[in-house]
C-alpha cells in the first residue's frame, strides 16, 4: 500500500511538472519567409528556401517581419546563420503604439558564431495595448535568417 | 487492488489541480502587485507633471493616442477602463483582455522608472555617456527640428527627454539614431514612456536607454 502511494505522488509530481512546463510554454513561432523586405524593390534580392529567407543581392538589405501580439511583454528570439563575419546578419525588434510612435527597440545583436545556425536573444520589449511588435535584420550577402520566436 | 487503481487515477488528477490553483494564485498576486506599481508610479507622474509642466497629459490611460486622441474617439484602453466588466462573464472579453494588456504594458513602464530610480550613479560611465550620447541625440534632433531637453545618467541607464516637432519627426529621429543600419547614436535597449502633446503639436517624449549588453529591468524568464 504504502509503494503504491508513494508511486501515486510521484506520479502527481511529474504530472504537475508536466501541466506547468506545457502551460508555461506559450511562444509563437514563424518562418522567417512570413516577413518582407524593407524596401518593395529588394523583393528580387530574397529567396525562400524551407521558409529561411537568403540575401542573393551582392549588397546588404534589410527584411523585416510583423510579429502578431495580444499581449505586452515579449522576448523575441530571431534564428540566423551568417557564412562568416564578412556575412554577417544584425537583427533588431521594436515595439510601436497603435499610433505608431516608438514604444521600446531591443538594440542590434549579430551573431558571433558563423558557419552554423544560431539564435538570438534580444531583451524584453514592451508592446502597448493594441501596439504593435516588429523585427528586422540587416543580411549581408549569402548570410539568412530562418525563424522568429517570440 | 482497487484502492491502488483509486490512488493510481486520482494522484495524478489532484497535482494537477493543486498545481493549476498555485498558478493561478501566484498570477494574481503578480499581477496586483504590477497594477500597485502601475498606479503609484502613475500618481507620481501626474503629480510631477501637475507642477511643472505646461503640456497636458493626455496618454498615460492610452499610450498610442498621442497625436490623435485629442480630435478622434476614445482609445480602446479608455473604454475598456471605462466599461463594467460582463457580469459573470468566464471567458476574458475584448475589454477587459485591453485592460490586463495596458495594465502589464504600465506596470513594466513602471518597473523600468523604478530600476533607474533606484540605479546608483557611476560618475565615470554617467559623464561621459551623457556627453557622448547628449551630442549626439542633439545633432540627430536638431536635423530634424527637434530637441534634446534633458538627459541623466546613472551606471547602465540613461533617461532622456526630447521634444520633437510631431510624430514623424518622432518616427525618423528613431530610424536615424536608434535603427538605422549603421552610425546608430545607441545600440541599447530603449523604452519610450507614453507621449504628451503640447498645445503647438509638438510630442514629449521621456525614453529611458540601457547600455548594450544590459536589460533595462531584470529578465523574467
Amino acid at each position: 500500500m504504502k509503494t503504491w502511494m508513494r508511486f501515486a505522488i510521484v506520479t502527481a509530481l511529474i504530472a504537475g511538472a508536466m501541466v506547468g512546463i506545457a502551460t508555461t510554454s506559450s511562444a509563437t513561432s514563424f518562418p522567417a519567409f512570413i516577413g518582407q523586405p524593407q524596401a518593395p524593390g529588394d523583393y528580387t534580392c530574397f529567396v525562400n528556401s524551407g521558409g529561411a529567407v537568403f540575401n542573393l543581392c551582392g549588397v546588404t538589405k534589410r527584411f523585416c517581419a510583423a510579429l502578431l501580439v495580444s499581449s505586452s511583454d515579449h522576448n523575441v528570439e530571431i534564428n540566423v546563420l551568417a557564412p562568416d563575419i564578412d556575412h554577417n546578419v544584425a537583427c533588431f525588434a521594436q515595439a510601436v503604439t497603435r499610433d505608431h510612435l516608438s514604444a521600446g527597440i531591443t538594440g542590434f545583436l549579430s551573431p558571433g558564431v558563423f558557419g552554423s545556425s544560431q539564435m538570438l536573444h534580444f531583451p524584453t520589449l514592451s508592446v502597448p495595448a493594441a501596439g504593435g511588435l516588429y523585427a528586422c535584420c540587416d543580411i549581408a550577402p549569402s548570410a539568412s535568417i530562418q525563424s522568429f520566436n517570440y | 487492488m482497487k484502492t491502488r487503481f483509486v490512488w493510481l487515477i486520482a494522484g495524478p488528477l489532484l497535482g494537477i489541480l493543486a498545481f493549476h490553483e498555485y498558478r493561478a494564485q501566484t498570477d494574481e498576486v503578480a499581477l496586483l502587485r504590477h497594477e500597485l506599481a502601475a498606479l503609484r508610479a502613475q500618481q507620481d507622474r501626474l503629480a510631477a507633471q501637475a507642477l511643472r509642466s505646461p503640456f497636458v497629459v493626455q496618454a498615460t490611460a492610452a499610450p498610442a493616442g498621442a497625436a490623435r486622441a485629442a480630435e478622434g474617439p476614445p482609445a480602446a484602453a479608455e473604454v475598456a477602463r471605462a466599461a463594467p466588466p460582463p457580469p459573470g462573464d468566464a471567458v476574458e472579453s475584448e475589454a477587459a483582455r485591453t485592460r490586463r494588456w495596458d495594465d502589464e504594458a504600465r506596470a513594466h513602464q513602471a518597473a523600468v522608472e523604478q530600476a533607474f530610480a533606484d540605479q546608483a550613479r557611476d560618475e565615470s560611465w554617467a559623464a561621459r555617456t551623457r556627453t557622448s550620447l547628449g551630442e549626439r541625440l542633439d545633432a540627430v534632433s536638431r536635423s530634424l527640428g527637434s530637441s534634446l531637453r534633458d538627459i541623466e545618467c546613472r551606471s547602465t541607464m540613461c533617461r532622456v527627454e526630447m521634444q520633437y516637432r510631431d510624430g514623424d519627426a518622432s518616427r525618423q529621429f528613431v530610424a536615424r539614431a536608434f535603427t538605422a543600419p549603421e552610425d546608430r547614436a545607441w545600440n541599447g535597449p530603449v523604452l519610450y514612456m507614453p507621449a504628451r502633446t503640447g498645445s503647438d503639436g509638438s510630442l514629449v517624449m521621456v525614453m529611458y536607454l540601457a547600455r548594450e549588453g544590459t536589460a533595462l529591468v531584470k529578465q523574467e524568464l
